[in-house]
C-alpha cells in the first residue's frame, strides 16, 4: 500500500477511539458537576415548600419554585436532574439543578419543581472541552511519533545498510522488504544499481589482474632468454650490443606495465587496507634508502620534520607517495643543489633546486618527463596526484626562485 | 642439491632450469598442481620453487601442504601478481622467499642459494671462494684470513657475485638486487661502479685477487 494510506490507517484507528473515550468522560464530568451544597439547598427548599403548602400558605411560582396542580393519577418519583432555560433578560442560557416530584397535599396533587441555578457550568464545560482538545492533540502527537517510527523504521534500516555497503567486500545489498509501495520501489532501484556497479567493478578488477599477468609472463620469457643469451661464451661485442637495448626495453615495458596497473588500481579503489600513517617516520625511512644517492650527488639536504597529523590511508600508497616525491626531488636536483623537506602539522613541502624543465601545468600529466631522463616512465607524479585525489589531499606545484616546490596539505 | 620447479609456462621453466643446471643443481620440473603434489609427497627436495598461478590450483596450496607435512625443503614462491597481499600470504604460509615476474635469473639464483644456506646450516655456515671467506650471518669478510670492512651494499654485491660466479651479470640485475625498485637507472650505474671500485680495492689491499671482470657493454662477471 502507499505510504500515506498506511499512515492514515494509524490515525483512523486512534483518533476515533480517543474521541469516544473523551466524549464519554466529558459526558460524565459535565453531568456530574454539582457544586457542593446545591443539593442540600434543593432538599431544604423542598421541605420548606411542602411545609408551607401543608400549612395552607399560598406559594407563588417563580424561577426557583414552580407549583402546578395536576391530575391525581400523575405520579413523579422524586427526580434530580439538570435543566437549562434561556433567560431573556439575561440574554443567555441559564443552567439549573432541579428537583421535581409530585405530592398529595391536602387532597390535591401537585407537581412541584424546585430549581437552583448552577454557576460556573459554562466554565466547566469549556474546561472540559479544552481538556478534550488537549488530549486529542496529544493523541495525534503520539500517534504521529509512534506511527512514524513504525512506518519509517524499515526505511532507515535500509538506509543504514546502504551506507555500510562496501563495493569491494559485500556480495549483495540485502534490503528488507516492506509493505509500503514506495519503499519497495526504491529498494528495487537501488538494488539494481548496486548490482550493476559491482559487476562493473569486478569486471575492471579482473581485467587489471589479468592484464598484469598476461603481460608480465611474455616479458619474463623475453628477459630470461636474453639473460641466458648473454651468458654464451661465444658472444661477440657486436652481438652483445644488440642484446642490451632489447633487454632494457623489456625492463622498461615491465615497469610501465606495473605503473599503469598501479594507477588503475588506485582509481578503482582497490587499496582497501588502511592505517594511521605517521609521515615523519615514513619520510625518515625513505630518506634512509636514498642516503647513498644523496651523498653520491653531493646534495645538500635540509630536513625539518615536525610531528604532523596522522592520515588514515593505505600504507602501500603512502610509501609510494613519499617515495615518488623524494625520488623526483633527488633526481632532478642540480649538481650539489639543495633538497628541502619541511613537514608540519598539516602540510608537507618537498622542494629541490634546479632549472625549469617542463611547463608547470603539465607536471602531473602522464608521460611528461623532465629533460635528460629518457629512461624515466613519466608516471611518478601522475601516481602521486592520483593518490592525493583518492584521499582528498591538496597538492600544489610551483616553480619559484630556481626551486621546484611540491606542497601537500592535509 | 635437488630442486623442484613448479611452473606452468614451459619456456620460463626451461630458462630457469638451464640456468640452475649450469650451476650444478639437479632440477626437476612439474607443470601442473597435481603433478607437483605427487612429486612433493614422493620425493625430498632441498628447495621447491612454486609459481602461484597454476592451471589446476594455486601455489599457495602446495606451500600449505609442504608445511603440514613438516617438509624440510626451502620454498620460494613466484608470481606475476604484484600485490603486496600475495607476498604476505606466501610468506605467512611459510615460504622462505618471494620473487615477482619478471625477475632476473641471477636474482633467483642468489635467493635460492641464500634459502638453501639458511635451511641447511643452522649454525655456522661460510661461503668460501678461494681466498675470500664470507660469514653471511655476521657479515664478516676475510681475505687471506685478514678481516676487511665492507658496507652492507658492498657485502650484498660480493654475495651476489659469488652466488652467480662465472655468469655475466647485467648492471640492471645488480641494481635491482641491491636497491629493488628504489633507484633510477642512470643513477644506479654510477653507484654500481663506485661500489665495485671499493670492493675491488678492499680485496686487493689484503692481497686478494680481483675477480670482478667488466664485460663490455653488458655488465660484470665474477671469477
Amino acid at each position: 500500500m502507499k505510504l500515506l494510506t498506511k499512515l492514515q490507517r494509524y490515525y483512523i484507528a486512534f483518533t476515533p477511539i480517543t474521541l469516544i473515550v473523551c466524549g464519554i468522560a466529558g459526558y460524565f464530568i459535565i453531568n456530574n458537576f454539582r457544586p457542593s451544597g446545591s443539593e442540600r439547598r434543593l432538599y431544604f427548599h423542598k421541605a420548606k415548600v411542602l411545609a408551607d403548602l401543608r400549612s395552607g400558605k399560598i406559594v407563588a411560582s417563580d424561577n426557583h419554585v414552580e407549583i402546578l396542580e395536576v391530575e391525581a393519577n400523575l405520579k413523579i418519583v422524586e427526580q434530580l436532574s439538570h435543566s437549562a432555560t434561556y433567560e431573556e433578560y439575561k440574554g443567555q442560557l441559564m443552567h439549573y439543578r432541579q428537583l421535581q416530584f409530585t405530592e398529595f397535599i391536602n387532597g390535591r396533587n401537585y407537581k412541584i419543581t424546585i430549581r437552583n441555578p448552577i454557576h460556573g457550568l459554562a466554565e466547566v464545560i469549556s474546561k472540559a472541552m479544552l481538556g478534550v482538545f488537549l488530549i486529542l492533540v496529544a493523541t495525534v502527537f503520539f500517534t504521529n511519533i509512534w506511527a512514524t517510527k513504525k512506518i519509517w523504521s524499515p526505511f532507515y534500516h535500509n538506509l543504514t545498510k546502504m551506507k555500510h555497503y562496501n563495493l569491494s567486500h559485500d556480495e549483495q545489498l540485502d534490503l528488507t522488504k516492506t509493505d509500503i509501495d514506495e519503499f519497495n520501489e526504491l529498494n528495487q532501484v537501488v538494488d539494481k544499481m548496486t548490482r550493476k556497479i559491482r559487476k562493473d567493478y569486478l569486471s575492471l578488477k579482473e581485467f587489471t589482474e589479468n592484464a598484469s599477468h598476461e603481460i608480465q609472463t611474455p616479458l619474463a620469457i623475453i628477459k630470461s632468454r636474453l639473460e641466458l643469451l648473454l651468458q654464451s661464451e661465444s658472444l661477440s661485442e657486436e652481438q652483445a650490443k644488440l642484446i642490451k637495448p632489447a633487454n632494457d626495453a623489456a625492463t622498461k615495458l615491465s615497469r610501465l606495465n606495473r605503473a599503469l596497473l598501479l594507477l588503475t588500481k588506485i582509481e578503482n579503489k582497490q587499496f582497501e587496507h588502511e592505517e594511521q600513517i605517521n609521515f615523519k617516520t615514513l619520510i625518515e625511512r625513505q630518506l634512509g634508502e636514498l642516503v647513498e644517492l644523496i651523498n653520491l650527488k653531493q646534495i645538500k639536504l635540509e630536513k625539518h620534520l615536525a610531528d604532523s597529523k596522522c592520515i588514515y590511508m593505505s600504507p602501500e600508497l603512502a610509501d609510494i607517495l613519499v617515495r615518488n616525491l623524494l625520488k623526483n626531488a633527488v633526481k632532478y636536483v642540480d649538481k650539489q643543489g639543495t633538497v628541502k623537506i619541511d613537514l608540519r602539522d598539516s602540510q608537507l613541502e618537498i622542494s629541490n633546486s634546479g632549472p625549469l624543465t617542463t611547463s608547470p601545468d603539465q607536471v602531473f600529466e602522464r608521460f611528461k618527463k623532465g629533460k635528460g631522463s629518457q629512461n624515466s616512465l613519466g608516471l611518478g607524479l601522475a601516481i602521486v596526484k592520483q593518490i592525493c585525489e583518492l584521499y582528498e589531499l591538496q597538492i600544489k606545484y610551483t616553480y619559484q626562485d630556481n626551486n621546484h616546490i611540491f606542497q601537500i596539505s592535509f | 642439491m635437488k630442486i623442484l620447479l613448479v611452473e606452468d609456462d614451459e619456456t620460463i621453466a626451461d630458462s630457469i632450469m638451464v640456468y640452475l643446471r649450469d650451476d650444478g643443481f639437479i632440477c626437476e620440473f612439474a607443470s601442473t598442481f597435481t603433478d607437483a603434489e605427487e612429486k612433493i609427497h614422493t620425493y625430498e627436495y632441498d628447495l621447491i620453487i612454486v609459481d602461484i598461478m597454476l592451471p589446476d590450483g594455486t601455489g599457495f596450496e602446495l606451500v600449505k601442504q609442504l608445511k603440514q607435512a613438516k617438509s624440510k625443503s626451502g620454498i620460494i614462491v613466484i608470481s606475476a601478481r604484484d600485490g603486496v597481499n600475495d607476498k604476505i600470504l606466501g610468506l605467512d604460509l611459510g615460504a622462505d622467499d618471494y620473487v615477482t615476474k619478471p625477475f632476473h635469473l641471477a636474482e633467483l639464483n642468489a635467493r635460492i642459494k641464500s634459502v638453501i644456506r639458511r635451511r641447511n646450516f643452522d649454525g655456522d655456515n661460510e661461503i668460501i671462494f678461494r681466498e675470500i671467506k664470507i660469514n653471511p650471518d655476521s657479515l664478516q669478510v676475510t681475505v687471506n684470513g685478514k678481516l676487511i670492512e665492507l658496507t652492507k651494499k658492498e657485502h650484498d654485491l660480493l654475495m651476489y657475485f659469488i652466488a652467480n660466479k662465472g655468469r655475466v651479470l647485467t648492471k640492471e640485475s645488480i641494481a635491482e638486487h641491491l636497491w629493488g625498485d628504489n633507484i633510477d637507472e642512470a643513477d644506479s650505474f654510477d653507484f654500481i661502479y663506485t661500489h665495485i671500485k671499493n670492493v675491488r680495492k678492499k680485496i686487493v689491499e689484503q692481497g686478494g685477487v680481483d675477480y670482478i671482470k667488466t664485460v663490455y657493454g653488458m655488465g660484470y662477471k665474477f671469477g
